[in-house]
């Protein structure tokens, strides 16, 4: 069964130096919650701030209805029961694949018969019955990261923390590792929290998504109003591909920019916005569209990828058929698409 | 690690070497004639003596270390890993026993000094070529230290990036590689490991004594052991003011070279023999020339007096007692020091660059023999105290906590450098499953320490059973161990005799290395 989690105002300091600023998150029961963000963002700081391997510097963090870490005060991480799998696995190497299990299950004050039971269901729905009495040196990439979550999931944690969990595994290795963990999670109706740096994966696994940027949040929301209404041009450009092209608003919806007067999806703060077009947004040989020149062309998954030059601005369009460097195309842009304030501090 | 077992290995800590100190400065200050012997030309004779010493030291050192530890870090020659082997056993023999050896060739009755003579050339080891210029001891202290400084070299040179050497080699060719690449990171270990030596050199108490050179240890023992404590206490204070300055001097990189991770494993520039004749030099000085020596002496015995029984045999049967005191001693400090050093590497690798640690590091360059005088000091002041004085009376505690505060600040490194080596996310996994803080030592970190805490048992009993200078003061009455009968013997005994205990003892010393040297092969790690 799972539990909530609320981050309130969590400011963590390593020295001076400010690793995550005012953080306030809150995960429902049994969701599924991604944090994104690039590199040195805060992501696994703040997880492991919750999993209480991390002290605060402010704020609070609660699971359910208990708090278990403040500034001043905290639930040692041994007694929270959280599962964490870790970025690195921390497997241990001296335990063979069944031992790992038996050790926490043992800490977790399972008794033997109880832990045998859960032992070889938790194997089995990793898929690494046959490789139990394997140590880690011996095990491959993607099976040293089903042994560490297995080894997360075998005391059936309330909340289970995955740290970059399919980072260095090759993408049908990675797939099979989120089955993986849907599988598990839905069993045990785990809570999870999830940091990673792939914007696909965390749409793919998560109800919400929190996306960070330099110890700060920039948005949270369900992938939909992400990829629809970004706050921030740095939210826009984090989600993938999208280009921000400088317009003028003319009233409440349409703006002028160098691709034509296009309709907007929010209504945006101040006159001076940035469009967000992204690759598919964009109709090559749209007869009332504007001419730009193609200063690049590649294939990729089914489609033909162009770059195009408007003026000064460059952008990325999606085509089923290949075109020329240097060729001239029509390019119009189809429905209606979000904007952000230039006036925006991110 | 629990509050309660880091404030016991704290305790441990200070009572193997602050309480030694601070009753050195007790004593001094009590000393009448403070002034008189701190301005007394004869003791800044014997420091500027000990300061010359160490530094021609340090010099010999690091000519002979360095380029041995480049070419075994960078370079791959014929019997590179023999030599890589053979290039950390004069650590093993101890001081005296190389200078017993090196003696046997150019001693007064010397092999080479006689065919010298014989040639009408008079040559004393022993004597100054000029004032403060000891060649002589330097050279043979150098031969005993020079690991010191190529095994750091040869690791630092190891962890190079080996594209860094490929594109000077692509850019100027293999000399550019040497110069840009491969000899800058062999001097970045350089410094800590020059000022290790210098300390050691400059606290070192055997090759001076039985050279007779004229240096400041060798007038406190005389003035601590046969005139006046006080007076002792206050000749220390010198000693204690080079030995800070050398401490000061000593960076991280010998500590933190580690062991030579790696090494032979890399495609590395083969050098062909004349690599090996480099390397062989500092080897064959070190190790086969003295251990030649002395068997050389018994075999020379052996053939002018055939019927003689064995030197061993008769050495043996007088000294077997000597080898087991010094078992016992080496064992005790081992578990003391292993035990203090658990917590405190504990705690150090939790909080990297504290102060604490930086002055626990610093007083390997404390002079043994210092150690031994604030240790006899400090607990002489208790020695009214009931239970205390049985404890100064029987001698045995004293050497023991003598020996590991000696050997702690290695130990402690060494420790710590392998928890910083695990991976972090393995101990707290354990953490977030439940584990308490015992499990999780207990059945996760100790577990992945095994063959780093194995390594340390084996260092701290090496250093142990080899110890002269500290134990020379702190041994108790009736219970000699080896190396002291041997520095005892030097004067009395027959030489295939002392030779034959020389080999013993480094044998002897020689076993736990060896087998743990095994147990790494056949676990190939």
């Amino acid at each position: 069964m799972g539990t909530s989690v609320s981050i309130r105002e969590v400011l963590i300091r390593a020295g001076s130096r400010v690793l995550v600023q005012h953080m306030s998150v809150e995960v429902g029961l049994g969701e599924t919650h991604a944090f994104i963000g690039p590199s040195g963002a805060g992501k696994t700081t703040l997880l492991r701030a919750v999993a209480g391997l991390v002290r605060l510097s402010e704020g609070a963090i609660a699971l359910g209805t208990t708090v278990v870490a403040t500034a001043d005060s905290e639930v040692p991480a041994e007694e929270r029961r959280v599962g964490f799998v870790f970025q690195g696995h921390g497997l241990w190497p001296h335990f063979n694949v069944r031992e790992h299990l038996a050790f926490v299950l043992k800490c977790a004050g399972v008794t033997a018969t109880e832990a045998n039971s859960r032992i070889n269901t938790v194997l089995g729905e990793v898929g690494l019955t046959a490789l139990a009495l394997r140590k880690p040196d011996t095990l491959s990439g993607g099976e040293r990261q089903r042994l560490a979550i297995a080894r997360a999931v075998a005391t059936e944690p309330a909340l289970l923390i995955l740290d970059e969990p399919t980072a260095s595994l090759d993408p049908i290795t990675a797939d099979e590792i989120r089955d993986c963990i849907r599988l598990l999670t839905r069993r045990t109706g785990s809570t999870v929290l999830l940091v990673t740096h792939d914007q696909r994966e965390a749409f793919a696994m998560a109800k919400a998504v929190s996306i960070m940027s330099a110890g700060r949040l920039l948005q949270t929301g369900t992938p939909e109003v992400l990829w629809n209404h970004p706050d921030s041009a740095a939210v826009a450009q984090f989600l993938g591909e999208a280009t921000l092209l400088k317009g003028r608003l003319l009233d409440g919806r349409r703006v002028e920019t160098c691709l034509g007067v296009l309709s907007l999806s929010d209504v945006p703060r101040g006159d001076d916005v940035d469009v967000v077009i992204r690759p598919d947004d964009l109709v090559l040989g749209d007869p009332n569209g504007v001419v730009a020149d193609v200063t690049s062309s590649w294939f990729r998954e089914g489609k033909y990828r162009l770059g195009l030059k408007v003026g000064a601005s460059a952008f990325f369009a999606n085509s089923a058929t290949s075109a020329k460097i240097g060729e001239q195309v029509r390019v119009g842009v189809k429905g209606s698409c979000p904007a952000v304030s230039r006036s925006s501090p991110l | 690690m629990s509050i309660r077992g880091a404030a016991v290995a704290w305790g441990l800590a200070s009572l193997c070497l602050i309480v030694p100190l601070v009753f050195i400065g007790v004593e001094a200050a009590s000393a009448g004639g403070v002034v008189a012997t701190l301005v007394d030309p004869e003791l800044h004779r014997l420091l500027l003596n000990t300061l010359a010493l160490a530094a021609t030291v340090t010099v010999f050192a690091c000519v002979l270390g360095f380029p041995l530890g480049i070419l075994l870090g960078g370079y791959s020659f014929p019997l590179n890993r023999a030599i890589a082997l053979l290039a950390a056993v004069p650590l093993l023999i101890p001081h005296h026993v190389q200078t017993i050896g090196w003696m046997r060739v150019f001693g007064r009755q010397g092999w080479m000094t006689e065919a010298l003579a014989s040639l009408g050339v008079t040559l004393d080891v022993r004597a100054a070529a000029f004032p403060g210029f000891w060649p002589g001891p330097a050279w043979i202290m150098a031969l005993a230290l020079f690991p010191l400084v190529a095994l750091p070299v040869a690791a630092a040179v190891t962890r190079l990036d080996r594209d860094a050497i490929a594109s000077a080699t692509l850019a100027g060719g293999s000399s550019a590689a040497l110069r840009v690449a491969v000899i800058p990171a062999g001097f970045t270990a350089l410094p800590g490991a020059a000022s290790l030596v210098f300390a050691l050199a400059s606290g070192a108490y055997a090759v001076p004594s039985l050279l007779d050179t004229p240096v400041l240890v060798q007038r406190v023992f005389f003035t601590f052991s046969q005139r006046s404590q006080g007076e002792g206490a206050l000749l220390v204070l010198p000693l204690l003011v080079s030995a800070a300055l050398a401490a000061a001097l000593l960076g991280d990189p010998w500590f933190r070279s580690g062991a030579m991770g790696g090494a032979g494993r890399t495609a590395r520039e083969r050098v062909g023999w004349l690599g090996t004749a480099i390397a062989m030099f500092p080897v064959l000085c070190g190790v086969i020339v003295p251990i030649g020596a002395l068997i050389a002496k018994i075999v020379e015995e052996a053939l002018r007096n055939p019927s003689a029984p064995s030197p061993f045999k008769v050495v043996f049967s007088r000294t077997a007692a000597s080898f087991g005191n010094g078992l016992i001693f080496a064992m005790l400090a081992t578990v003391v020091v292993l035990l203090t050093a658990w917590p405190l590497a504990r705690h150090f690798a939790a909080r990297q660059g504290a102060i604490s640690e930086r002055l626990l590091t610093a007083s390997i360059a404390l002079p043994p023999l210092v150690l031994g005088v604030g240790t006899i000091l400090a607990w002489k002041h208790v020695s009214n105290v009931p239970l205390l004085d049985a404890i100064y009376r029987s001698g045995l505690i004293l050497l023991v906590l003598g020996l590991a505060g000696r050997f702690l600040p290695i130990v402690v490194r060494d420790l710590r450098d392998g928890l910083l080596a695990l991976d972090p996310s393995a101990e707290e996994a354990a953490r977030v499953a439940g584990a308490s803080g015992m499990r999780r030592t207990w059945g996760v970190v100790i577990p992945m320490m095994r063959s780093s805490i194995i390594a340390c048992i084996v260092i701290a009993f090496t250093l142990a059973i080899t110890e002269l200078d500290l134990t020379l003061l702190l041994y108790p009455p009736g219970m000699e161990t080896v190396q002291v009968r041997i520095f005892n013997m030097v004067h009395y005994a027959r030489d295939a005799e002392v030779s034959a205990l020389c080999l013993m003892a480094v044998a002897f010393a020689a076993l736990p290395v060896s087998f743990y040297a095994l147990l790494r092969r056949r676990k190939g790690t």
